[in-house]
């Protein structure tokens, strides 16, 4: 059973193997797709290399590479604040609040916002109010229930879920089309601009929960715990739901509801490397990355010209991994 | 002293003062647990008075209050993998500040570890321990916390008769090293055996608080818990209870 404490030595070895990964996928992907790209005649500014690179495959994997590792450590933040190892960043009804407000922007025919696509505004802004309730609903005073956090969040999504199908049902074919496409999730070539802003949203809430890991690993095993090692546990969960539901729900106003990643990342990365934050956090950041980069390659090829979602290639390439990891370390009882 | 609307402790004070094992016995719904976790700091609302060295409890900075006390529950149930160390480990948080622990901390987790006999199974998933065992290492982690009192949830409940003996032994050798122990039992003969105080709790009035001579009577068992019991005495002349059929 490999050793799995940190030291500062190990720690800096897995995370810097981790971020060779991300960077990895950073610069081999954009070379795959149907039209060869060189990158001498890209950064040479020729054409067409240029333009396929810069225009259609870089932003696409940078998006891939921010939303991957986004998720993954929204994941691993849920699963141990809500301590259930089933937990995604979706637990709280994010994604389907988001997707209430971007199917709701389809059916009125919102197009732009302050300059910005108005299905986006609306996501995150469907995202931002789930979060709120669910956050109302399930804090009494200072304090607050995980348990009842669980439920409030179960619920507003069944609730979020039924308004989805209600606008879907009354929607005319273009509108139901596009929502169902919206639902699938996907990643599409975005501005830099949107990159810049969606890694202003993420990257702040990253390092925070990066910095706050040795909290995280108390909180995993209970409040009290936590509380008695001298944690404010209620300021401290606060932070984590508001943190984690913002990376998550900046990501789907993005993207749509992308499942799996945040599943199956975190989990790979503790069978491997034990349940310690402060190797998961960054690790999950920089394999999620590279994961959702990598499947998001393999749906834009594997049947080129046509696209297959995302979500179906996380699932189906990652699954599989995921159950041959549970089989190989179930005599050790990791889960 | 009130928690949640409800009254824990009423017309009564307890003073602890350094140095002893005591033991807070009673039925249950007598409010030990309560009154622990509101020494512990983990009962934020509570009304009435608690103070830990001349502050009010709520008053202690979160990290200060816990490098002083330290607080075992009852059980822990992890649902991740760390291991035995791990768990020890956390121990120190109130203690370092930076992202890895230093060589004090190391340290402080190897003598815990040590004291605790869990060193044999430091590597192995918290999980996968037996009761007892997890018991122990979550000993150890308060230990590792290097606290000046040390208030236990009912410590030998998962233990067997060698490990609650060895727990209550450590116990007593800590007060004589100078910690405050405040355990909290259902067990009246360990109580009897071990402590150097006995607290008898019924429905939140304190009946007795003395020495475990002074507080074990026949009559007093009976009044509290409602049982028939004899008295006998240990060959250290200590109270033994004996009760059943």
């Amino acid at each position: 059973m490999p050793t799995r404490s940190v030291t500062p030595r190990r720690w800096l070895v897995v995370v810097s193997l981790s971020a060779a990964g991300a960077a990895a996928a950073l610069v081999i992907l954009p070379l795959i797709g149907s039209a060869p790209v060189d990158y001498g005649r890209a950064f040479a500014g020729l054409s067409p290399d240029a333009e396929i690179l810069f225009y259609a495959r870089l932003p696409r994997v940078l998006l891939g590479l921010l939303a991957g590792g986004a998720l993954a450590v929204a994941g691993a933040l849920f699963q141990a604040l809500l301590r259930d190892a089933l937990a995604t960043p979706y637990t709280l009804g994010v994604s389907s609040g988001a997707s209430l407000g971007a199917v709701l922007s389809i059916s009125l025919g919102w197009q732009t916002a302050v300059g910005l696509p108005a299905i986006w505004l609306a996501a995150f802004g469907g995202a931002g109010l789930t979060l709120a309730l669910v956050l109302a609903v399930a804090t009494e005073g200072r304090r607050m229930s995980s348990f009842t956090l669980l439920l409030a969040g179960v619920t507003i999504n069944s609730i979020c879920l039924a308004c989805i199908l209600f606008l879907q049902y009354l929607a005319d074919f273009g509108q139901s089309f596009a929502i169902v496409r919206w639902l699938l999730g996907g990643i599409d070539a975005v501005e830099y601009s949107t990159l810049g802003w969606l890694a202003g949203a993420v990257l702040p809430f990253v390092i925070y929960l990066f910095w706050k890991a040795r909290d995280w690993n108390l909180m995993t095993v209970g409040e009290e715990w936590a509380a008695s090692r001298g944690v404010s546990t209620s300021r401290l969960m606060l932070a984590g739901y508001i943190s984690g539901s913002l990376i998550a729900g900046s990501v789907t106003a993005l993207t749509g509801p992308i499942g799996f990643i945040g599943l199956i990342v975190p989990h790979a990365l503790r069978l491997r490397f034990g349940a310690d934050h402060r190797f998961l956090i960054p690790c999950s950041f920089f394999v999620g990355a590279a994961f959702l980069a990598a499947c998001d390659t393999v749906a834009r090829t594997i049947l080129a010209p046509t696209e297959v979602p995302v979500g179906v290639i996380t699932a189906m390439l990652g699954g599989p991994f995921f159950i041959w990891l549970l089989r190989s370390r179930r005599r050790s009882l990791w889960l | 002293m009130r928690y949640n609307g409800s009254q824990v402790l009423h017309g009564a004070s307890l003073d602890f003062e350094g140095e002893q094992l005591a033991a807070v016995v009673g039925p249950n719904g007598a409010g030990k647990s309560t009154l622990l976790g509101i020494m512990a700091g983990l009962r934020p609302r509570y009304t009435g008075r608690c103070r830990y060295n001349g502050t009010e409890i709520g008053k202690w900075p979160r990290r200060a209050f816990a490098r002083q006390v330290a607080f075992v529950p009852q059980s822990v149930r992890l649902e991740f993998p760390f291991t035995a160390e791990q768990v020890v480990l956390m121990g120190r948080t109130p203690h370092c500040d930076g992202l890895f622990e230093s060589p004090e901390d190391r340290e402080a987790v190897e003598r815990a570890m040590a004291i605790t006999d869990t060193i044999r199974f430091r590597r192995r998933d918290f999980r996968s321990l037996s009761g007892g065992e997890r018991q122990r290492v979550i000993l150890a982690s308060v230990l590792a916390q290097s606290p000046r009192v040390l208030l236990l949830d009912e410590p030998t409940t998962f233990l067997d008769l060698q490990h609650q003996v060895a727990t209550y032994n450590l116990l007593r050798d800590l007060a004589r090293k100078g910690l405050l122990v405040v355990a909290v039992t259902h067990d009246l003969n360990l109580a009897a055996a071990y402590s150097d105080r006995v607290i008898m709790l019924r429905a939140g009035e304190i009946v007795a608080d003395a020495a475990p001579s002074d507080v074990m009577t026949a009559e007093m068992v009976r009044r509290v818990f409602g049982v028939d019991a004899e008295i006998q005495r240990t060959a250290a002349g200590r109270p033994w209870i004996v009760y059943g059929d």
